[in-house]
Parts: structure tokens; sequence; C-alpha cells
């Protein structure tokens, strides 16, 4: 986050004040963008922070909830390892043919690592929650102790 | 049908668990590339690579930075200590501000995502802490946010200028009269809405003697010099609409360790949860794209408003069609690429009944904006239920919601009815 | 649409003379065969991003898909370095290179698992230079200007030239050039009114012809064998007429200057052109970069571009 902000002013000033513009900002503002995205996606899993539609969910009480719970687990799992499958043909076709990005011909594929390490860690996260080596905890039970603004003044 | 049946149950099915809502969107995405188009699941890794491989969005997360730098310094809690007595006596009070501030927001921010996660992340936290009822708060500003679209400089206009050929300076004057009406009328509705339940703002009924709310104003002026050091950026050609958010971060981090009490530490909490917050709008970015994908490629969304271009019907039954077609398309995919999938359709069909181009570009903003604030895939819904903590769920938000889009409604009626709220100003000035 | 109809993935908008020709195309196909066989949908709105068409191609995703080879270069570097433009300065120089062009692309696509069933030319396009304040008509005052580009290679030929170019998104460019980001932008005169520059700019001055590498309408070559006799004659016929209607240059020029007086009736002054010195260094510094980058490409690169070459008699 702060190398994207760095990188976006050094590219303002460059073209204002030296009349030479960085070519590699718009390229690796977005590779950027990606890996924190991806880097970021185990860490809010593991603090179960995700935005989700707990209407039903959180009507059910008992062992119906915890039910929902592991069904919810599920849906998660298919959706992540259905994905990580996909990202197997993508990062090799990458890898192999040593793709870079258009304009600043930065080598792509470590950067596309982020998404397959970062699924496969979200995805074992969720197992370890399925098989019970984490508390099941859900998004609206983490609760507000951990709120994203808790750290202000 | 089958593919209706797919989608609607897929995501029932998917949702209801109450799983992540990102994974429910792009599981039902998943099954619907895998059964209708020939097992092209591949397409899902693409399509988020090159979503999110995207500098335009590069200002969401720049405008969440910035309004958690302003909050850990204390700049904006001085901010709104000094707002407050002036408002006190207004029914609604600071719940105002929400609308002003997305209204002069949106004259720098050119989606309405970046506009509703910018002045969220500081008027949330603040609010609440004041005793506004959170859902009328959250309720305003996904409201707010979508004025980020209509007010210039706006994502939807230069799209559409370009994929239909009509002049972009048009399509900007055309937003501002709308932009500042639907505004006026959100801050319209919170005012009767206060006046009838003023449980929602707190009040006080003691005056504030003026030179006291004066003196306050010593407070806000660095959020001030922020303000229209942003603004002034884009106006004076230093920087594009997207790279203010990066230079807005920077002035932000000076002003506040020389104003505000911005430490080392605090700055790192900041971008530590500005990421956390940016991921979790961001999987649901990551759901909604694969499930865009899926209807997308089929041309789900073109069939759909064919029918209604070969129906017959008379002009104004088709814009209602067409509006009431955006509102059931809205509550599925995102905004700018639902404009993209449809407008090859609804531009030759409403242009053809009659309707001026810069009218109908304001019309679709419109629309789309209100798919902005639509569950299940509305995004300034989610970035607010990020921004709450999961405190106020979605479908408070969604529901705190549907007045403002209602008065979108009533926007578009009111341009049907008098077309010159948008083209008075473009026939002026070109 | 019925089940079996083919969509045909266009990038072009639907507003773009290209656009209603693939129609025509796609309407020849379908009285052919007296059922709709294929269907155009126009600008972008399958939601397929025009860089990723050998991903979503070759698998089936859609069946039938328009093509520029200048926008593979990420997977396909050997294809974006065929014609760079810039460096074909007449349109004697183009028709004799046009058939080795076709030819390095149907070898290179089917090697992707895409069969080239029919191509559709490209305009010889005159690229200006459009600024927001004063006129820049030479090489020298432009060194003292941003600069607005759209793609690598002009970036590296106009560093190579001392110009500070920056490559700005088509989104992008009104606002950038509405406050000043940029000084300048580079711009076909034809398309200009397309993306409102005549709103945004004051002056424009021409510098080079740009003659650009054939739009190839591809379909995935597993799709394409098993493709009945008579579908496939249709397209094939269809499409050689689509090349005859596309394939002509003697209009184009009487076009450019229809569209630049449209824009000075807009409010955009035209200056004299670049002077034939600064645009013999320019197309000078531009081959100088389709060399560099062939180079860089590998692979089949620059054997591809020493075919052009021997075609052009260089
Ligand atoms: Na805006
Ligand atoms: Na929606």
């Amino acid at each position: 986050m702060i190398a994207i902000t760095g990188i976006i002013v050094t590219s303002v000033l460059m073209r204002k004040f030296a009349n030479s513009p960085l070519h590699i900002t718009e390229e690796v503002v977005g590779l950027l963008l990606s890996v924190s995205l991806f880097l970021g996606l185990p860490m809010v899993t593991l603090r179960a922070k995700h935005v989700r539609v707990a209407l039903l969910a959180d009507f059910l009480k008992g062992r119906l909830h915890s039910a929902m719970q592991i069904a919810a687990l599920l849906v998660g799992c298919a959706f992540f390892f259905w994905l990580i499958i996909e990202t197997i043909p993508w990062f090799e076709f990458a890898f192999k043919r040593s793709l870079k990005t258009e304009t600043s011909r930065i080598l792509l594929y470590p950067w596309m690592a982020a998404m397959p390490l970062a699924l496969a860690l979200t995805a074992l996260i969720l197992l370890a929650r399925l098989t019970g080596l984490l508390d099941r905890v859900d998004d609206s039970e983490a609760g507000a102790d951990q709120s994203f603004t808790d750290g202000a003044p | 049908m089958a593919f209706w049946l797919t989608l609607i149950g897929g995501l029932v099915a998917t949702a209801g668990t109450g799983v992540a809502l990102g994974a429910a969107l792009g599981l039902t995405g998943m099954l619907i590339l895998h059964f209708f188009s020939n097992g092209a699941t591949s397409l899902a890794v693409d399509a988020i690579w090159s979503v999110f491989n995207s500098f335009t969005l590069s200002a969401v997360p720049m405008f969440i930075l910035l309004g958690e730098v302003l909050l850990r310094s204390g700049i904006s809690e001085k901010a709104y200590a000094a707002f407050s007595p002036l408002f006190r006596r207004i029914p609604g009070g600071l719940l105002h501000t929400n609308i002003a501030v997305c209204t002069l927001f949106g004259a720098v921010s050119g989606s309405s995502l970046s506009t509703a996660a910018a002045v969220g992340s500081v008027a949330y936290p603040e609010m609440s802490r004041r005793g506004y009822d959170k859902d009328t708060i959250v309720g305003s500003l996904a409201g707010g946010g979508t004025l980020g679209l209509l007010i210039p400089p706006s994502l939807s206009f230069l799209i559409y200028g370009a994929l239909t050929e009509t002049s972009i300076g048009r399509l900007f004057a055309a937003g501002i009269v709308p932009g500042f009406l639907v505004g006026a009328m959100f801050m319209a509705y919170l005012l009767v809405k206060a006046l009838r339940n003023p449980a929602i703002a707190p009040r006080s009924e003691t005056p504030v003697p003026l030179r006291q709310a004066l003196a306050g104003f010593r407070q806000i002026w660095p959020l001030l010099a922020l303000i229209l050091a942003v603004i002034g950026s884009i106006v004076g050609g230093l920087a594009t609409p997207t790279e203010a958010a990066g230079v807005g971060v920077v002035l932000a981090v000076i002003i506040c360790s020389v104003w505000g009490d911005l430490t080392w530490q605090k700055l790192a909490e900041a971008v530590y949860h500005s990421v956390l917050l940016f991921t979790s709008v961001g999987f649901l970015v990551l759901g909604a794209t694969i499930l865009a994908k899926s209807a997308s490629i089929l041309g789900i969304p073109q069939q759909v408003l064919e029918t209604v271009s070969e129906s017959g019907l008379g002009t104004y039954s088709v814009l209602l069609i067409v509006v009431l077609i955006y509102l059931l398309l809205g509550c599925f995919f995102d905004g700018l690429s639902l404009m993209i999938m449809t407008l090859p359709v609804v531009f030759p069909l409403l242009t053809g009944l009659g309707f001026d181009p810069v009218w109908i570009g304001v019309i679709i903003t419109i629309v789309i904006e209100i798919g902005q604030v639509t569950p299940p895939v509305g995004l300034n819904l989610s970035v607010l239920t990020a921004l709450t903590n999961n405190e106020v769920s979605l479908g408070r938000v969604a529901t705190a919601t549907v007045p403002y889009w209602l008065i979108h409604l009533l926007a578009i009626l009111l341009l049907a009815l008098f077309p010159a709220l948008a083209l008075f100003l473009p026939n002026l000035l070109f | 649409a019925g089940a079996d109809t083919w969509r045909f993935n266009n990038f072009l908008p639907e507003t773009r003379p290209e656009t209603a020709e693939l129609e025509k195309f796609a309407a020849d196909v379908n009285e052919t065969l007296g059922e709709e066989q294929i269907k155009i949908y126009s600008g972008g709105s399958l939601g397929l991003p025009n860089t990723d068409t050998l991903r979503f191609l070759p698998k089936g995703a859609v069946e039938m898909s328009l093509m520029w080879a200048n926008y593979l270069g990420r997977d396909a570097p050997a294809l974006s370095s065929v014609v760079v433009q810039g460096t074909i300065g007449s349109i004697e120089e183009f028709e004799k290179a046009i058939p080795t062009v076709r030819k390095i692309y149907e070898e290179e696509f089917a090697d992707w698992g895409v069969s080239s069933v029919g191509y559709a030319a490209i305009p010889m396009l005159s690229v200006s230079v459009f600024c927001r304040d004063e006129p820049v008509n030479t090489l020298e005052a432009l060194k003292s200007k941003k600069l607005r580009v759209w793609a690598r290679d002009q970036v590296e030929t106009f560093t190579r030239l001392g110009v500070a170019a920056q490559i700005i998104p088509q989104e992008e460019m009104y606002v950038a050039m509405k406050t000043g980001v940029v000084d300048c932008a580079l711009y076909p005169a034809l398309y200009a009114h397309t993306v409102s520059l005549q709103e945004v700019a004051s002056h424009a001055s021409f510098l080079y012809p740009m003659a650009s590498g054939p739009y190839v309408i591809g379909v995935a070559t597993d799709k394409w064998e098993a493709t009945d006799a008579a579908t496939k004659a249709a397209i094939t016929e269809a499409a050689d007429a689509l090349w005859e209607r596309t394939n002509q240059y003697e209009d184009d020029f009487q076009r450019e200057l229809a569209a630049r007086e449209e824009l000075a009736e807009a409010g955009i002054t035209w200056a004299e052109d670049f002077p034939q010195e600064d645009r013999d260094t320019f197309v000078a510094a531009v081959t100088e970069t389709w060399a560099m980058l062939a180079e860089e490409a590998g692979g089949n690169a620059p054997a591809y571009r020493e075919r052009v070459l021997t075609a052009l008699g260089r």
C-alpha cells in the first residue's frame, strides 16, 4: 500500500517537475494492488471479517446453526479448491513462456504466484475450521473486539 | 430460463449458508461457466487477474487509506467536534454533512465506490460514537456515495462517451444539475426522517454562541486544506483523478503529522487496516467479477433487452421497462460492467425512440448507480458493511439504502418529465 | 439467438464503420445459410478483454472473435512486432506488405490453435498531435511538452527523439487533456470526435501516416474443423467480400480531410504539418524501435520482421 502511494506520487512529481514520466507506474501499481489483495485474503479469512449474508445462518440456533456453519465452510472450500485447480495451468502458461507486462517488461509469474499461494492458504484456514483445528467463528461472532477502527484515539 | 434458475438457485443455496458473499457469487459464476459455456471455468482466473491489475481501481484502497490516516491522527475527530455545534439544531444534524461531503467528494473522484469508501471510513466511526443511528448513517453514506458517478468527473460518462461517440464535455455538464438535485433530495429526505423520528440524531436545544461555533472552525482547516489540495491537484493539471487519491494520502500524512498526532505506529495501523478493509471488499469484487463474466459471455443482458426492442411498445413504456430491467440486472452485476454489456442494445433502442444521447447517458448513469446499492451485488453496500466491521449487516445496509434508490427513481421520473434539467447546462455551455 | 448461433466477439464500438462492415459480413453468412449462424456482440459487451483473446478463443468460450495482433503482445510477443505502426509510410508500400503480413498472422495463430477465417483491413490512418494551448508542429517544440500516446512502441520512439511521452488510457485522456496533466495527445483525426478530443484540444498538426496489420477473424481450430462444409463455404465467401470491401485505401485521404474539416468547425485550428525533415527523423526512430522490439520479443519475431522488410523491398 505504501509502495503504491510512493510510486504514484513519484510519478506525478517526475512528470510535473522533471518532465520525464515514469513508464512503469500503471503496471506496477496494478501488480502491487493484486498482490496486496491476495496477501490480505488469508488475513481477512483468519479473522473472519468477510462480508456475508447472515440472515438465515444467524436465525438458526444450536445444532442447526452448526450444520449451517459446516455448509458454509464446505461452500467456501469448494470455491477455493476449484479456483486453485484453475490457477495451475494459468500459472504454468505464464511461467513457461516467461510472460512479461506489455510496457515495462516486468516478469509476471513471481507476482502471479501470489494468487495460488493466497488461495491455498485461505483454503487451509477453512479446512482447519472444518476439522475443528481452528474455532468455528463466523463473521458476526468475531465481533467488535477487533474492529477495523478500534485503534483510533 | 435454465440460466436464471441456476443463477438464482445457486445464489440462494450458497449465500444462504452465510459463507463469505464473494465465495457464494464466485461459486455460482463458476457453475454457470461450467454448465453453460463448455466448461470454460479457466476464464474466471483471467478475469480476476485483469480486474485487480487495474490502475483505476487503485483509487479505492488509496481513498480508504486516506480516511484511516485522518481517523487515527485525530484530525477527523477534531473536524467533527467543530462541525457538531453548527448542526446541532438542524433535524438530522451531521447526517447532512455525509451528503454534502459526498457531493464535494464526487467532484474529486470518478467512482461511486471510492466516494463511499473515502467518506465512510471517516464518517461512520465518528458519527456512531456521537450517538447517531447506525443504520441511518450507513444508508446516507451508501446513498451519498452514488453521487460520485453523477457529478463529474465520472467514469461512467467517460466510458459511455467513448462507446457511443457522445460528447464527454456535454455529458459531464449534464450530470451537474441532476447530481445536485439528487443530493438535495437526499438531504430533504434526511430532514423529514429526523423530524418524524428525532432519535436517529442526537440534538441539543442549548444554543451555541456564534462566536464559539466559528472558533471551532479553526479545528477544521487542515481538513479543508486537504480537500482543496486534492481538488486543486486535479483542476491544476498535476494529477489525474486516479493519481489524486495517492497524492491525497501523502498530503494527509503530512498534514496529520503536523497538526494531528500521527505516529509511525498509527500509520502502520492505518495501512494494516486499510489492507484488510480493501481485501474484504476486493474479495466481493472478485466473486462478482466471476459471476458477471459468466453471464456476459453468454450475452444474457443483451438478449433480455432485445426482447424489449422487438416488442413494439410505446416510447415511455419502453423506457419504463428498460429501467426495470436495469433494476433487476443491477442486483447481480456491478455498474460499469453492466453498462458495457448493455449499451450496444440500449443505446440504439433509446436513440431510435427519439431520446437525446446525452440525456440517455444521465439516465443510464443513474440506473447503474442504483445497481451499486441493490443486494446481493451492491459494491457500495459491501464497502460500508466492511467499514462497520459487520456491525451493520449487508441486509441492514441494503434496507437502509432503499429510500435513496427510490429517490434516484424519482429523479429519473423528473428527468423524463423535464429533460431540460439535464440538457439545459450542456446546451448553454457547448 | 438460437442454440447453434455463433457468438462473434467484436471489441470495436457499435459506432465504428468497421463494425458496420462486420455486421454486413454476418448478414451475408446468415443470408446464404438461411438461418442466424453468426451474431455480433460489439463494444466488448461479452466482457472479454481483447488482450486475452489467445486464452479464451482456442478454448471455445466464444465461437468467433475479432483479433488484432498488436493487442496480443503479452501472450504472443512475436505478434505485436510484425507491424509496428508508423514504419510503413505509403499505400504502395503497405499493399506490398499485406500478403506477407496476412501469411505470418495465419501461421502464428495456427500455432495457438486458432484458424484465421477472414480479415478486415484497417484504413490508412493519419496520426496528428493535438495540443490544448498552443500549436506544436516541430519535434523541437514537442520536446518541452508532455505527450499522451497509446502504445509502448510510441513511448520507445518518442523517448529516442527526446520527447516525454506517457501512455494514458483512452478513457482518461479527456480529463488528462482538460486539466493539463498532458499538454498534447497523439491521435488519428478520423476518430478524434469519438473521444471528444475537439473539446479539450485547440490545435492540431499532422505527424505521420499509420498503416496497421489487418484485423483477423478467428475461430478455434478444432471448432472450425468440425464445421460442416456449407457453413465453412458461406463464411469464407462472406469473408472474401469483407476483405474486398475494406482493403481499399484510395478514399482514406479524402475521409481524413473531411474529418479535419469537421474538427476545424468544432474549434480546432490546424497548423502546418510537421516538416518533412522531422517526419523522416520520426520514421527512422520507429524503424529502430521496430528492430529493438523484434529483438526483445525473440522467437520468431526477428524472422517475421525480415520477411516484412523483404516484402517492402527494404
Ligand atoms: Na465524480
Ligand atoms: Na446491485
